[in-house]
């Protein structure tokens, strides 16, 4: 593992109880620091379920994620404190308001008092929320809500942040503030894995792109090598469709 | 700490913008122990002075019917009436009136009984002194069926009522008999000497009995009555109704995400989960000052007796820390095993109020048989009402109550425990 890759994983599987098919299978594929690596695919592909293994919310049934060239699992304590994570799910309390979420998060995080108003601040200009930081989870639009969802993951300036689909079901303003504010984010040295099945904005927004279908890695590569080394295929969605399409049994 | 105090008060603003969970938490069981508390007051009531409706036919117009007139009156358990609707009563108006369940009880002294006490009364001390054998001189003669007290009862009335009623007749009689050869005597006896200090024996008591508190500490007498069993009986049951907003709070922090988010971060899980359980078992001992302040205030202001709490401070603490951590364990328990918001409150609210009725919130224990007194021993609920009835009740101190509390606090570490395993199986799988 060489020093430019922050996390490494290496022949991946998870199986769910009662499952004869992994979910994810045989996995392995390289970030590199201060990338946005967008891992692609289908729904039901096995993204969630390999983002959660590489986060460390599951132990996977065999293989191994180095982070930083150590095992994630074995120091995954220590390494809560560098790696954010922004799950699909509006994982926020719906009755608090947004500023009362985002403190909340901040202090489970051990943030200090003074960091976290500033942060919290800056976070909320930032995605364009100021106005309605005092104003409950419920009564925020999809978009809104996912803002406020991403903030959560990032009050404590994480090295690698995870995000699994953060766009999905939002307006195209919502989409953009999100989109800026993770390539912000990543000038300034978070590396990012980030998960969607919107072939557009990952060709646009991610510096590096894997395949995922029925829990394997189809193709990786940069977008552009992709389109390329790709016969007839105009673009990553040609790509994309074409190996989706032929790893169907 | 910062985590601990962070989910504090996380959970706090949570449940204070949960109307529906608060009105569960305070105003269910307030409503609930005032109403019980009215309902119940007349049943409690009856059972301690309650006036039963008796109709009283006195043919005997003389010493004997007024003796027992007026102690059934100093009972006071009867309202005596002497008419039916106006008329007065006879023994066969009066056996139909009580048949037809328009008095509990009726009594019926005939006519002619003081008489016939006096005559014999007489005959038996000239009989005593006539120097005849005692199998000769009949000195217990019998008393004929048409001079004897009658009384009649309700069927529906209990063992205990006859007794009483039993008892009343019994102590009319047997005082009147003595009373009455005692001045017999004393007459005889005058023929031959003068007697100056003439003795009244009914009045008098060479032995005697007195009614004394069973507390050896505290003489303050305590009625068992509706509010002293309603207040305990209902503080327990809206603390296990903590489940709701409590369980309510898991499953929907998991329906959120948020749950995923958390065990994501690097403050532990566990210190999260007990900023819940340290919230919530507040909330059980707010509850319970709640239900004291109505038991002590709300209560008496609507005509019901002031709950009565004992002396032992410490001990209702202990109890109520007790309790509420019980509910709480209970909250979690039922949290962490219901995957949706409804099997989570069906099988909750069906669970506690099985645990309620076995646990004598309904009906005290005392009354119920004893297959079903033996299996309330395993109820939360009952270790709690005991506890609470050891202190107010029994003027109890933390001696008579730490058995309750430890399984109480048994229990909810129990269910803490399991909380915790099946959390971290199904997390692993």
């Amino acid at each position: 593992m060489d020093k430019e890759t922050i996390l490494q994983v290496e022949k991946l599987s998870k199986y769910y109880k009662g499952n004869v098919y992994p979910a994810v299978d045989n996995v392995s594929l390289a970030i590199r620091r201060n990338e946005i690596f967008g891992l692609l695919g289908p729904n039901g592909a096995g993204k969630t379920t390999l983002i959660s293994v590489m986060c460390g919310l599951f132990k996977p049934d065999s293989g191994n994620v180095l982070f930083n060239g150590s095992s994630l699992h074995q120091h995954l304590k220590s390494l809560k404190k560098i790696i954010g994570m922004v799950p699909q799910d509006i994982a926020l309390y719906p009755t608090l308001t947004a500023r009362e979420n985002l403190l909340f998060f901040g202090h489970v995080y051990g943030l200090p008092r003074k960091f976290l108003d500033n942060k919290i601040n800056q976070c909320l200009a930032i995605l364009e929320l100021e106005k309605s930081k005092n104003k409950k989870i419920n009564t925020f639009s999809g978009g809104m809500k996912r803002r406020i969802n991403i903030a959560a993951g990032l009050l404590h300036e994480p090295q690698l942040l995870f995000l699994d689909e953060p766009t999905v079901g939002i307006d195209v303003h919502s989409k953009k503030v999100i989109i800026n504010y993770l390539k912000d984010i990543n000038k300034n040295g978070t590396t990012i894995l980030y998960t969607s099945h919107l072939i557009d904005e990952a060709e646009d927004f991610c510096s590096y792109i894997a395949i995922m279908d029925q829990g394997k890695i189809v193709t990786s590569g940069k977008p552009a090598d992709l389109i390329s080394s790709n016969k007839n295929t105009k673009d990553l969605e040609d790509v994309f469709l074409q190996l989706t399409e032929k790893s169907k049994p | 700490m910062k985590t601990f105090l962070a989910s504090i008060k996380k959970e706090f603003l949570v449940l204070l913008r949960d109307r529906s969970g608060l009105g569960i938490l305070f105003i269910m069981p307030l409503a609930l122990v005032v109403i019980m508390a009215l309902v119940q007051d007349g049943p409690y009531k009856n059972f301690q002075k309650s006036e039963y409706p008796m109709i009283f036919v006195d043919k005997d117009q003389d010493t004997v019917g007024a003796v027992i007139e007026r102690n059934i009156r100093d009972a006071h358990i009867f309202k005596i009436n002497t008419e039916i609707n106006g008329i007065p009563a006879t023994e066969k108006t009066a056996r139909e009136a009580v048949a037809q369940g328009k008095f509990r009880a009726g009594v019926v002294v005939p006519a002619g009984l003081s008489k016939y006490l006096r005559k014999n009364a007489r005959m038996l001390v000239a009989k005593t002194f006539s120097g005849l054998p005692a199998e000769k001189a009949n000195l217990a003669p019998e008393a004929p069926d048409s001079m004897n007290v009658k009384y009649f009862l309700d069927p529906l009335t209990t063992f205990s009522f006859k007794n009483t009623i039993v008892y009343i007749l019994e102590k009319s009689l047997s005082s009147l008999i003595s009373q009455t050869l005692t001045t017999n005597y004393y007459r005889h006896f005058e023929n031959f000497y003068p007697i100056e200090n003439k003795i009244n024996f009914d009045s008098c008591r060479i032995i005697g009995m007195q009614e004394i508190s069973a507390s050896s500490t505290y003489n303050e007498h305590v009625v068992f009555n509706s509010v002293q069993h309603n207040v305990p009986a209902w503080t327990m049951f809206a603390m296990f109704f903590i489940f709701l907003p409590l369980a309510g709070s898991i499953i929907k922090e998991r329906d959120y995400g948020t749950m995923i988010r958390l065990r994501f971060m690097p403050g532990s899980f566990s210190t999260l989960i007990a900023g819940k359980i340290f919230l919530y078992t507040l909330v059980g001992c707010i509850q319970f000052l709640m239900m004291l302040t109505a038991g002590r205030c709300l209560l008496p202001a609507i005509g019901l007796p002031a709950l009565i709490i004992g002396h032992s401070y410490a001990a209702i603490a202990a109890t109520v820390l007790a309790a509420s951590l019980a509910a709480t364990g209970f909250g979690v328990l039922i949290g962490t095993f219901f995957s949706t918001h409804q099997q989570m409150v069906t099988f909750g609210s069906i669970s506690v109020i099985i645990l309620a009725a076995l646990g004598g919130i309904f009906v005290p224990i005392y009354i119920m048989s004893k297959t079903m007194a033996k299996v309330s021993k395993y109820s939360p609920l009952e270790w709690g009402l005991n506890a609470f009835n050891e202190i107010f009740l029994h003027q109890g101190t933390f001696i008579n109550i730490y058995i309750d509390a430890l399984k109480l606090l048994l229990f909810s570490m129990a269910a803490f425990l399991l909380s915790f395993l099946y959390y971290k199986f199904k997390r692993i799988h």
